[in-house]
């Protein structure tokens, strides 16, 4: 028999952050939770595939006219487990959703030479956010992109600041992290009187 | 903000029932609303969110089934008798409110139990 009513603001049911919670607090047994964990991790792929779907606010559909499949497909995909994708798949489906796939393949980078790889693609962004600012004849676009450039370099000299401060100190040598502290202070007082970076 | 899910106790007590009884469309129901609650905080609205096992009923109602879908063995599901978890999203709240869980057999009465709750919570939120 149902209950037609709704509880009273007092009485509302509690709210749950996740699927997984729900799960949690109504399964049978810790079985069926461990099964739905299984199910959830075997499909991180194609429900990151889902979110760029999402994303694009496109149907099933329009993402099968794209890849020159059916829709039935394209459905049988998004409820397929991450181990019967193949990469043409993955490609294929964000290529028509406009997602991006990012492959890597060679030896496993050290950490050292992985920051140096992100150091390499971080200026290749900037430097093409840069042209993009030059070239533009819109001010609204210049403004936004010398902004961003402004919160960047704050955010990249607190994150430096932050994880060098964590270094062991060395009291003979002069130490990089109170000079780079003190530069940070400067760009905070440069922000604040609304003075332009760099 | 991502979205929280609010169940009815109707809704917790037809959970609880099926995850004993009918632990198959269970777990494929509760599969099939992880995809959605994925898909609508990645949606600007969640009515453009689109999937095979979504269905309209009124008043912004939406039935999530429970087809579709593999084993995370790889192995397909068995054949799971038809069934209907009764959503309503408050978008501006992002909640999801789930209102209960039933078969075919109880789809008449399901609907109209959930489009009594939903009544009741635009009438809480002024709608």
């Amino acid at each position: 028999m149902k209950t037609a009513t709704i509880p009273s603001s007092a009485t509302r049911p509690k709210r749950f952050a996740s699927v997984r919670d729900l799960v949690k607090a109504t399964a049978a047994n810790d079985g069926q939770v461990r099964e739905f964990d299984r199910r959830i991790n075997g499909a991180v792929i194609v429900n990151a595939l889902i979110r760029t779907r999402a994303t694009a606010g496109m149907t099933q559909a329009g993402v099968a006219g794209k890849m020159d499949r059916t829709q039935s497909a394209v459905s049988k995909l998004e409820h397929a487990t991450d181990a019967a994708l193949t990469l043409q798949d993955i490609a294929s489906y964000l290529h028509a959703t406009g997602g991006r796939l990012n492959l890597g393949i060679g030896k496993q980078p050290n950490r050292v030479q992985r920051i140096k790889e992100l150091a390499i693609c971080l200026k290749g962004e900037l430097d093409a956010l840069a042209d993009l600012s030059s070239n533009s004849d819109d001010p609204s676009i210049r403004q936004s992109i010398n902004g961003f450039f402004g919160e960047a370099w704050f955010n990249l000299f607190e994150i430096l600041c932050d994880t060098s401060s964590r270094l062991p100190k060395e009291p003979e040598e002069t130490s990089p992290v109170k000079l780079l502290g003190t530069e940070s202070a400067c760009v905070i007082v440069g922000r604040k009187a609304g003075k332009p970076f760099c | 903000m991502n979205w929280q899910l609010e169940p009815t106790e109707q809704f917790e007590r037809d959970a609880k029932r099926y995850a004993k009884k009918q632990p198959g469309e269970y777990l494929a129901v509760m599969e099939n609303l992880e995809k959605y609650v994925i898909a609508i905080e990645s949606s600007s609205h969640p009515r453009l969110v689109q999937f095979g096992f979504l269905h309209e009923e009124p008043k912004g109602i939406r039935a999530i089934d429970q087809s579709g879908g593999t084993l995370a063995s790889g192995g397909k599901r068995g054949k799971l008798n038809q069934t209907r978890l009764y959503t309503y999203a408050a978008l501006e709240l992002r909640v999801l409110h789930l209102l209960c869980l039933g078969s075919k057999t109880t789809q008449a009465k399901d609907i109209r139990h959930a489009e009594s709750v939903v009544d009741a919570l635009r009438k809480e939120s002024g709608v």
